[in-house]
């Protein structure tokens, strides 16, 4: 199976609004402690794949991925700011506009994405951890699931 | 010459919504058993904390319900927590939610900085997408033979 996340985080990282609030913060899930408090995007694999290879039909997978995405919870001298919550939404924004029904395209690699849509962009969350407000968008992925000739 | 005559039956829509509410319903409870067969219980399986007192509160709060036209067709109006479910936008027609009313799901669901996801959800699914065509066809079926 071609699991083509990372093409999607290559279309983000493409994506220059998205790079302005972000600069190189996108990446799939777990965080480097040098991001916390610092805006970013974390990709998470939600899993469901419906084809496999080998399948008499053409080896299709549908996919769903969640992009936390996160605002400021402090400033650059490290002091908390409460302007977070709206940043996180406009990297939200940033995330669909960069993502939502986009048609079939292919990437170097040969991975075939025929697809890309987004469902929903949650409320606003609190990291209980850590206390970084963000906003998850669901993104839902048919690709192929081999790699294209 | 032989004809056709059709005849309107008043009120044979609203059966048939109400029975695909149910239809539906009716796979939204076998996606809810397999959420609730993947979600992390605290002691027990896919635990975060394997050492801890067995919990459960999530699996017990993941539930389904299904609205027509803005209103619950029918079940609890409590989880298995005791807890009132929330009342859920549904606009017209039939829509329906699976999911949990713990204030913590979501943070499970899709992970959070210091804990991987468990996509308990997503993951149902997966599993049950395939045999969602059979059982809204039986729910309906049910529905509508206790109307006739």
């Amino acid at each position: 199976m071609v699991d083509p996340m990372g093409m999607l985080l290559t279309e983000l990282r493409a994506s220059s609004p998205l790079v302005a609030l972000v600069s190189t913060r996108i990446s799939a899930d777990e965080d480097p402690t040098s991001d916390q408090g610092k805006t970013r995007v974390r990709a998470v694999d939600l899993g469901g794949p419906i084809g496999r290879v080998g399948d008499r039909r053409p080896g299709l997978q549908s996919l769903i991925y969640a992009l936390r995405c996160y605002g400021p919870s402090k400033d650059a001298q490290g002091r908390p700011i409460s302007t977070g919550p709206i940043t996180a939404r406009q990297i939200a924004g940033a995330c669909v506009d960069a993502l939502h029904q986009r048609g079939p395209r292919t990437d170097a690699s040969g991975r075939f994405v025929i697809k890309s849509s987004v469902a929903s962009i949650g409320g606003l969350l609190i990291d209980p951890d850590t206390r970084e407000p963000y906003y998850t968008v669901s993104v839902e992925v048919v690709a192929a699931a081999q790699e294209a000739a | 010459m032989a004809g056709a005559r059709v005849v309107l039956r008043r009120g044979a829509q609203g059966e048939l919504e109400r029975a695909a509410g149910f239809g539906l319903l009716n796979y939204l409870h076998h996606l809810e058993g397999a959420a609730k067969d993947n979600a992390p219980v605290r002691g027990g399986r896919r635990s975060f904390a394997p050492d801890g007192p067995v919990g459960g509160t999530l699996l017990r709060s993941i539930h389904s319900v299904v609205y027509l036209d803005g209103r619950r067709l029918t079940g609890d109006a409590q989880d298995e927590n005791k807890q009132a479910l929330p009342d859920y936008v549904a606009g017209r027609g039939v829509a329906g939610f699976v999911g949990s009313n713990s204030q913590y799901g979501g943070f499970v669901h899709n992970g959070t900085v210091k804990m991987p996801a468990r996509p308990f959800l997503t993951e149902a699914l997966a599993e049950t997408q395939g045999d969602a065509p059979g059982l809204f066809r039986d729910g309906m079926r049910a529905a509508l033979r206790r109307r006739l």
